[in-house]
């Protein structure tokens, strides 16, 4: 143990360590694996899916100009092809991951934008096997949620303790630089202030890719060797106290027994907050099963509503966050697209006149009750009531549909044949068929792969 | 836009506006209008950090952090120059070498929030060198970063209570100083200044300080990762982001997520009028802050006696510092434990006068000779003093009052006494004093015909018309 002034009296750290160094492929459960690929495999997909807005474009380039030297890279920067270092990789496919909010959700965020993403390149750069990818993407899941359940912050600071355990596995570390690393991630997690979400912000995406960016220099800076800084989830001053609470039995809860990724993550079926998911299905559900004009609907009723994301705009939306947050949006924007994609974010939608027009006519009909930060725990436990969506239309009609959730939430998760369709829908503007079928043949027999590499050079 | 759904009832805005005063400051703050003592200043705090950072350019952080560096540039390339070795990087790269060297040594500065030093300088310098900026430009970026960094750092710093229990977040705070050079010197306007203050905030690490609790040596990279942080930020918002406004204003948004009792006053106190670059501490030796002027006395001792370190019975530390006399029988754990303890930093100086990256080589510390003089300094009989309490002095103008006593084995006795030591605002060392330690920072990477060009060239950068041709000077 290294120099510390205070003593330590757990070995949670410890732990998770030990368990990131002794988890083996073998002996994860087969729906576990299954469940790991489809992620990947979601993930990948919204994450290119989303290349052809602006803001990617943007992280694109600021990426290629961190890697400006004359080596070739070592990763490909994805939805672009082009060679870079690991870093500059992690910064785009990271800030791609949560661009459309069409990954996942847990109660503690995103953790597939940094997991999936820090095991895809890393497993790219290290030229890893597909099981080694799969079991670093289950470790990912396991400690990050586990670390974010111990301590409320910022839901992308957690993102440095999915991306720490990936890669840590892929490079089979010592446990006591592990340790270590895991005192730099405590150093540099973020404070529990949520600017984005107040001002509505797309900079979200950015504090990804900053994440995924950070933990690759975080892992470097502990494997070329570092004194100290040990224990950092043990010790009594550090990371735990400056969270909103601190619960650090989470830390190690159940760890190698009950895979929280299968309990707690929520796969979105929408490009869209966690909150607006259901309404945004309903609303697609509505069109396309009566195939009305959204031009001729007099008003949509919505009940219960959500509060806290039922948000209009007379002139549409600038900020992608802002409209991805808005219920009344992303039910008109349904509407009108009933297929997702990216083009609910191009600005030309979001501040489309029809779409605009149509966002004002969604009421809420009272809203589901809240009870503090229980909201979202009990969305992902399946607690939320069942909500109603009525379509008035112009001449009288209504349509009325209901669902007390969307496909893709634990208790209602997408199939396998759910999941190819989605990717290929997500990637259709961005890679060829050809591409595409690779991608999903080799995701589904990733356990058979031996350079797991190969996914990377598809993903362009 | 300036948007904040938590403020409904005041048309979504927070009802103050320091986030939007700051920033003003920051894109309207000319050359002309900074008095010629700040411009002074500013170039002296130039000078040291990039001599404190030339000297640490052989200590092993430096060549780890640019292994990384080259790493992750693929090479090398780029537009701007890593620190030390001369090599073209991109930005975002050369911060995190140049911002990780500044503090390798622990050699730059102190001010009443940490080392600002160590952020505003590489990155005023390297936007600069990226942008094709003048000296003119550097200088009033240098002057901006220092003003808004330390009203910020001040209206969050902790108050006893959350030093004691959490810590002191120095590194947190560093990202403002790391921000505001670049955004000025990318000549983004106010209301872009403003979403990069933001998006600052929003990336504040925790204000643990857990680098102090362990005594790593991580704690020098840490200012290299907020120098990178900088620019990253700074070209997300150039390109273009949406909203994240006025976070200062919005206490969720940073003062309450980061500080117990935030004293927001201090956003624009005296801002555009009273220069708070003019407070900060330069330090005179490479060591902590409350290592200093013990160091000086025995130097000063030494030097006047001719005494050696064989000389020596025992040197009485009086009153000592808590947390900075150890000296253990095994020696240090980290460059950071050597750099904090007042018995090693004195050992080595009487062994080594000139300081430098020598100080600190693993076998410095463990060496059983520095170990053992190490261990004839010893705490005097009044209570120790406390780093916090030191602090709250220092922002106050006054600075804890050392007498050292030197016994030689011959029986005499040499007494110092000193509080503000050279390098203290109220002690400021000369140009003359700065030139010299500068050639003595440079003297491993420099002859002395170099050293004295670089002199020139950093004394009269207020001359220059473009960065971009001093890289020379860099290694």
């Amino acid at each position: 143990m290294g120099f510390n002034y205070h003593e330590i009296t757990t070995d949670k750290t410890k732990q998770l360590c030990e368990y990131i160094k002794n988890l083996q492929f073998e002996d994860i459960p087969p729906a576990v694996i299954e469940r790991a690929k489809m992620n990947i495999l979601h993930t990948i997909g919204v994450s290119l899916c989303s290349s052809e807005l602006k803001q990617i474009q943007d992280v694109l380039a600021i990426s290629r100009e961190l890697s400006s030297g004359h080596d070739k890279g070592v990763a490909t920067l994805w939805a672009d092809g082009s060679k870079v270092s690991w870093e500059a990789a992690a910064l785009a496919a990271g800030t791609m991951g949560d661009m459309l909010d069409w990954e996942d959700c847990s109660v503690t965020g995103h953790p597939s934008a940094g997991v999936i993403q820090a095991a895809v390149i890393g497993s790219e750069v290290l030229k890893k096997s597909g099981r080694d990818l799969l079991t670093a993407v289950v470790a990912g899941y396991e400690v990050y949620q586990r670390v974010a359940l111990a301590g409320r912050a910022n839901i992308v600071g957690f993102n440095i303790f999915g991306c720490l355990p990936v890669m840590m596995k892929l490079m089979d570390m010592d446990t006591l630089k592990m340790n270590q690393a895991f005192g730099i991630g405590t150093a540099c997690a973020i404070i529990p202030a949520n600017v984005h979400e107040a001002t509505m912000s797309d900079s979200l995406n950015y504090l990804y890719g900053y994440r995924a960016e950070n933990t690759i220099t975080m892992l470097k800076t502990a494997l070329l060797g570092i004194e100290n800084m040990e224990d950092a989830f043990d010790d009594p001053s550090a990371y735990l106290l400056h969270m909103g609470y601190h619960e650090p039995e989470w830390l190690t809860r159940n760890l190698g027994e009950e895979y929280f990724m299968m309990s707690m993550i929520l796969i979105k079926h929408w490009p869209a907050n966690v909150f607006v998911q259901t309404y945004a299905e309903l609303a697609a559900r509505l069109v396309k099963k009566y195939q009305y004009n959204p031009d001729d609907v007099q008003e949509i009723i919505i009940h219960p509503s959500v509060e806290f994301r039922h948000w209009y705009s007379r002139t549409g939306f600038d900020s992608v966050t802002q409209a991805e947050f808005s219920i009344p949006y992303c039910t008109a924007c349904a509407m009108y697209h009933p297929e997702p994609g990216a083009v609910w974010y191009h600005p030309e939608t979001m501040k489309d006149p029809k779409i605009v027009t149509l966002m004002n006519k969604v009421k809420a009909d009272g809203f589901v009750k809240m009870e503090g930060n229980k909201f979202i725990k009990d969305l992902i436990e399946g607690k939320h009531p069942e909500k109603f969506m009525t379509v008035r239309m112009q001449d009288g009609t209504e349509y009325t549909e209901s669902l007390f959730t969307h496909p893709g939430h634990p208790h209602y998760m997408l199939t396998r044949e759910e999941f190819i369709e989605n990717f290929r829908s997500q990637t259709k503007y961005v890679l060829t068929e050809e591409k595409q079928e690779a991608i999903i043949d080799l995701v589904l027999h990733l356990e058979n792969c031996r350079d797991a590499s190969n996914l990377a050079e598809l993903l362009y | 836009m300036r948007y904040n759904r938590f403020y409904k009832d005041n048309s979504f805005i927070p009802p103050t506006d320091y986030t939007q005063q700051l920033s003003e400051y920051t894109a309207g703050l000319t050359f002309e209008e900074i008095p010629p003592a700040v411009i002074e200043r500013a170039k002296m705090i130039l000078l040291q950090t990039i001599g404190v950072s030339l000297a640490a350019r052989e200590m092993p952080a430096a060549e780890k952090v640019h292994r990384m560096a080259l790493e992750a540039n693929s090479g090398t390339g780029g537009r701007t120059t890593a620190w030390g070795t001369g090599e073209k990087l991109s930005a975002a790269n050369a911060a995190l070498v140049a911002g990780t060297i500044s503090d390798a040594l622990d050699w730059e500065d102190c001010s009443w929030t940490g080392h600002p030093s160590a952020a505003i300088i590489p990155c005023s310098w390297i936007a600069a060198e990226e942008r094709h900026k003048s000296g003119r430009d550097l200088l009033t970026a240098i002057v901006a970063g220092y003003e808004v960094y330390q009203r910020i750092a001040m209206a969050v710093q902790p108050d006893r209570e959350q030093w004691n229990v959490k810590g002191w977040g120095l590194t947190s705070w560093q990202i403002f100083g790391a921000i505001i050079p670049v955004v000025k010197l990318y000549g983004l306007d106010s209301d872009k200044i403003n979403q990069s203050i933001g998006l600052g905030c929003e990336c504040s690490t925790i204000p643990t300080a857990y680098h102090a609790v362990t005594m790593s040596d991580f704690y020098h990279y840490e200012h290299g990762y907020r120098a990178r942080d900088g620019f990253l930020i700074a070209k997300s918002i150039e390109k273009g982001i949406h909203n994240q406004m006025d976070a200062l204003d919005a206490p969720m948004c940073y003062t309450a997520a980061i500080c117990e009792h935030p004293d927001t006053s201090w956003f624009t106190k005296d801002l555009g009028t009273k220069y708070l670059i003019m407070e900060t501490l330069m330090k005179h030796w490479p060591a902590n802050m409350w290592v200093q002027t013990s160091a000086e006395l025995v130097h000063d001792i030494a030097a006047q006696n001719h005494l050696t370190p064989s000389d020596i019975e025992s040197i009485i530390i009086d009153p000592p510092v808590a947390e900075r006399m150890w000296a253990p029988d095994d020696g240090f754990s980290s460059i950071t434990h050597a750099q904090f303890s007042i018995p090693f930093v004195i050992a080595s100086l009487l062994y080594n006068p000139v300081p430098g990256a020598s100080w600190y080589t693993a076998g410095q510390m463990k060496s059983p000779e520095i170990i053992a003089l190490a261990k004839r300094v010893k705490a005097g009989t009044s209570p120790a003093d406390s780093p916090l309490t030191g602090f709250l002095d220092f922002r106050k103008g006054n600075f804890p009052l050392k007498t050292v006593r030197v016994l030689t084995k011959d029986g005499s006795e040499f007494i110092g006494k000193m509080d503000c030591h050279p390098g203290h605002p109220s002690n400021m060392m000369s140009r003359e004093q700065f030139c010299e330690r500068f050639r003595v920072q440079t003297r491993s990477a420099f002859n002395d015909e170099k050293a004295n060009q670089a002199i020139d060239a950093l004394v009269n950068i207020e001359n220059c018309e473009d960065i971009a041709g001093l890289s020379w000077l860099l290694s």
